[in-house]
C-alpha cells in the first residue's frame, strides 16, 4: 500500500495552506481579478488568465510541477453551483 | 478517524486529498467537492489539465454520464487511485478507489468552455459511503 513519501507530504501541505490562503483572501481577489482564473503559490497570486488551460499551460513551463499550486475562478458576481 | 475539510463557493464542502495512480502516473493534491449525489469520484475537466492526465491513455467509460445541466460529455476511467486525507490529530487516512471518472466535456463555445472550467472534482459516494458526513459553520467533517 503506497505510503506518501516526505516531497508528497510538503507538496499536500503548501496545497492545503495554498487552498486556505485563496479562501482566506477571496473577497479582495474579486477586486482585482473578477473573472479570471488565479493560481495561488506562496501566499500570493502568482499567474491569472481569463483561460484556464492557457494559464495551466504557461504555470507549466514556468514553474514545472505546479502539483501544490491552486487554480481558481474568481466570480464577478454570485451563483449557485448545483452539482 | 476524522477528517475536516472546508467550505468553499456556494458554502458547498470540500476535503483536500493527495491522488496517487500508477498507471499513469499521477502525484499531486486535488480538491474534492464533498458530493452525495455524485454516484463516483470525479476528476473535473481543470484538474485533468492540471494533473497533467492524457486522455488518450485512459478507457473510455462503458457508463454515460448523466446530470444537472449535462451537456456533451465523454467519460474515462482512471483505475486503482488512491486519495490520501489528512486525519485530525496527526497521519494520514488512505482509500483506495478501484475507478475514478475522468470528465472531458465538449464545449461548442468559448463561454460554455468557461463554465465548464469552473465544475470542481467530486467527492462522491463510492468514498462517501463510509463515512458520516456533517457540516458546521466552517467545516465539512468526515468520521467514521
Amino acid at each position: 500500500m503506497p505510503v506518501l513519501l516526505n516531497r508528497q507530504k510538503q507538496e499536500f501541505q503548501k496545497f492545503e495552506k495554498n487552498m486556505k490562503w485563496f479562501h482566506k483572501n477571496y473577497d479582495s481577489l474579486r477586486g482585482q481579478y473578477a473573472g479570471e482564473y488565479v493560481a495561488v503559490n506562496e501566499d500570493r497570486v502568482v499567474m491569472h488568465n481569463r483561460d484556464a488551460e492557457m494559464l495551466i499551460r504557461q504555470l507549466q513551463e514556468r514553474f514545472g510541477d505546479i502539483g501544490a499550486f491552486v487554480i481558481e475562478f474568481v466570480t464577478n458576481g454570485k451563483f449557485d453551483l448545483i452539482l | 478517524m476524522r477528517i475536516y475539510g472546508g467550505r468553499g463557493r456556494g458554502r458547498l464542502g470540500y476535503v483536500n486529498a493527495f491522488l496517487t495512480c500508477s498507471n499513469p502516473p499521477l502525484d499531486d493534491p486535488i480538491r474534492l467537492y464533498v458530493d452525495t449525489g455524485a454516484s463516483r469520484t470525479t476528476i473535473a475537466d481543470r484538474d485533468a489539465i492540471r494533473l497533467g492526465i492524457n486522455y488518450a491513455q485512459l478507457e473510455e467509460s462503458p457508463v454515460p454520464v448523466v446530470g444537472i445541466g449535462c451537456g456533451r460529455i465523454k467519460s474515462y476511467l482512471l483505475h486503482n487511485v488512491f486519495l490520501t486525507f489528512r486525519v485530525v490529530g496527526g497521519g494520514y487516512h488512505l482509500e483506495r478507489l478501484p475507478s475514478v471518472t475522468v470528465l472531458k466535456h465538449l464545449p461548442r463555445s468559448a463561454s460554455e468552455l468557461a463554465v465548464i472550467n469552473q465544475i470542481p472534482s467530486l467527492l462522491g459516494i463510492d468514498v462517501l459511503e463510509k463515512y458520516s458526513v456533517r457540516f458546521t459553520r466552517k467545516r465539512v467533517v468526515l468520521e467514521k
